[in-house]
């Protein structure tokens, strides 16, 4: 398996808040390599660009959910896994951790937790 | 009556005559006389060994001898061998007949064997009036004859049939209170022969087939039951408690007369001979239809209470489906608003970037401090069992990490100490944005050197109200406005919460700036 690439993925079904979170990613510094609105989509950028983290929301158009999604990435691709969810309920919660993300951030986030859950998840070292 | 009085006297003091007997025994020989005697003697101990009574008598009705006991019976006093005092015999007797009626004198058993009858078994009751000595007999007599034809002398005996009458009285009475019993007992009592013949019945028994007792003795049930069906059943039933030999209680339903049906309780037990064969039953039964009917109300209530058990199940898995599905609402409610929340943090994170004042993006940051402070309220409420109310004290300190982290001051410390109680989503959103003003504000404004700390505390009082203190060690507001040196929307935002919260607040300078807002208790 190659090295992965110091590179973000944004998983979210909603345009808005996809532009949002990569221009907060920009603002760290940081390269997007890609937009994703289903678990498919997700998937298949991820094997072609191999970002280090992945930002994943839980609902997602199409069948999947953000979970099968970060399963299939975790197992293919290795990626770290950040959820940014607006669902916080119990069997949700549950259901995420079946899949041992390494930050799971409550919809609204802010730039400071975002950069947190992002650095701690690829180290502070520059690209 | 007097007249059937009868006087013994008068028959004992007739027969001076006897002399005539002894005058034959004179003129036979000694051998004879010895002879005799010795037939007198063995006459006399089988005569007064008898159980009867035994009187002999000459034609005349003169009393020759009374055996022991006849003398007993009579209340005589006897002296030696069968003798007895003429002279204190009890004279005066009357007699009265089975039937009661007083005897006349020509009637007395004496009189009739004078008259030549022989007789058995004539019952009487005597009184003796002089002595009050009373029997009851029954008198057998009969009259000797000499060879010639002649009669010389007559006997009666007479046995004591007192004890006899007395048993048959009692067994009587026995009978007549058994009887009495039967028929007062306010059920019904039967006995049974093999056959299923009535033997007994009270008149109950017969009343509730619309009978007379006359009807239903020595008749089966099948002979006097007009519904043949119904005597089927009890012949059946009682054939099987005959032939098992095992008593039953068996419920019965026969129809009254009137032809309502009744249901009774029968209790049958087979009745034994002394060798223990079965030889018919006995049975009791009571009317235990008024019983059954509350039994059948109850179980129809039950039946109804079970139904109406089974609605409020039903309405209350009902419910709680509903419940459930408000849950289900309310989560997807809280996750849009938070969606949504982080749809307008968009808004401002992509406007900033296009703003070059740095004025302008502190605006725009704050304003995405506040959106924060809102969707964690809804997260703490998300988070909730019960989806409508949370605990206050983790709330706080997770806003004021947030306020502390967006802040980027790093040597800032926040600190909380809270309270902790329930708190709903009215309170709790102008209470987090309170925090989230004044907090901000210190962070923005007291520390120039970017050093100090910042302490929350909310504590509730006993009336329900609450206080919350906002306070940091910085350098103090300037007298521009409320703890915002430019006043503007910060300030605004304060003390319209202030007012909605309908609380009281005060800004004291306190070793840097300390603010005590009161609160009324939450509606």
């Amino acid at each position: 398996m190659s090295k992965l690439q110091r590179q973000v993925l944004v998983v979210d079904d909603e345009f808005l808040i996809v532009m949002g979170l990569i221009d907060q990613i920009e603002e760290l510094g940081l390269t997007v390599c890609g937009s994703a609105s289903t678990a498919d989509e997700s998937v298949e950028i991820a094997r072609l660009h191999r970002p280090a983290v992945v930002l994943m929301d839980m609902r997602l158009d199409g069948t999947k959910d953000g979970v099968d999604a970060a399963r299939a990435i975790t197992s293919e691709v290795g990626s770290k896994i950040i959820f940014v969810t607006g669902s916080q309920d119990p069997n949700t919660v549950a259901r995420i951790r079946s899949v041992d993300p390494c930050a799971i951030l409550a919809k609204p986030v802010s730039s400071q937790m975002l950069s947190d859950a992002i650095f701690s998840a690829i180290g502070r070292d520059a690209a | 009556m007097m007249k059937t009085m009868s006087n013994w006297r008068e028959w004992s003091t007739r027969g001076a005559g006897k002399s005539s007997v002894r005058d034959q025994r004179d003129r036979r020989d000694a051998d004879q006389v010895a002879a005799l005697k010795a037939e007198e003697a063995k006459f006399r101990s089988v005569a007064e060994s008898l159980s009867e009574g035994l009187m002999i008598f000459d034609q005349h009705g003169t009393v020759l001898f009374h055996n022991a006991a006849s003398a007993r019976l009579h209340g005589i006093e006897r002296e030696a061998d069968g003798l007895f005092r003429r002279d204190r015999l009890p004279a005066q007797w009357r007699g009265w007949d089975k039937d009661g009626v007083l005897l006349p004198f020509d009637a007395w058993p004496i009189a009739r064997v004078l008259k030549g009858e022989r007789f058995e078994n004539q019952y009487l009751h005597a009184e003796c009036i002089d002595t009050s000595v009373t029997f009851d007999a029954l008198y057998n007599g009969s009259p000797i004859y000499s060879p010639s034809g002649e009669m010389v002398m007559g006997f009666i005996t007479l046995r004591d049939v007192g004890e006899d009458l007395r048993a048959q009285r009692e067994l009587a009475g026995v009978h007549d209170l058994l009887r009495g019993v039967i028929d007062a007992i306010p059920g019904v009592i039967f006995a049974k022969d093999l056959e299923g013949r009535m033997l007994l019945a009270n008149d109950k028994a017969a009343e509730i087939v619309g009978k007379t007792r006359s009807d239903v003795i020595d008749r089966t049930v099948a002979e006097f039951m007009d519904d043949a069906e119904q005597a089927e059943i009890f012949m059946e039933n009682d054939r099987r408690i005959m032939s098992t030999g095992i008593a039953e209680q068996l419920e019965e339903t026969l129809t009254l007369p009137d032809g309502t049906a009744a249901t009774w309780l029968s209790i049958k037990a087979p009745v034994r001979n002394a060798d223990g064969a079965v030889t018919g039953l006995v049975g009791i039964a009571v009317d235990i239809s008024a019983q059954k009917s509350t039994e059948a109300d109850l179980i129809r209530l039950n039946t109804q209470l079970e139904s109406q058990t089974d609605a409020l199940s039903a309405a209350n898995e009902q419910l709680s489906e509903s419940l459930l599905q408000r849950d289900l609402l309310l989560r997807e409610v809280y996750h849009r608003v938070k969606n949504n929340m982080q749809m307008v943090d968009s808004f401002l994170v992509l406007q900033t970037r296009l703003l070059d004042s740095p004025e302008v993006r502190s605006v725009l940051t704050s304003l995405r401090g506040r959106v924060q402070a809102l969707g964690l309220v809804h997260e703490q409420l998300m988070r909730a069992a019960n989806l409508k109310t949370f605990d206050v004290a983790p709330f706080l300190q997770e806003l004021a990490n947030n306020i502390r982290d967006s802040g980027g001051s790093n040597g800032v410390t926040i600190s909380v100490d809270a309270e902790p109680f329930d708190v709903e989503l009215e309170f709790a959103i102008p209470l987090g944005l309170l925090v989230t003003e004044l907090a901000t504000n210190s962070l923005k404004h007291a520390f120039p050197g970017g050093i100090g700390r910042i302490d929350i505390g909310l504590s509730r009082v006993a009336d329900g109200s609450s206080i919350l203190i906002v306070a940091d060690d910085g350098v103090g507001y300037e007298h521009t406005g409320p703890n915002g040196a430019r006043g503007g929307l910060g300030s605004k935002i304060i003390v319209a919460l202030v007012r909605q919260l309908k609380a009281s607040m005060e800004i004291q300078a306190d070793n840097g700036t300390r603010v005590v807002i009161q609160m009324a208790p939450p509606k």
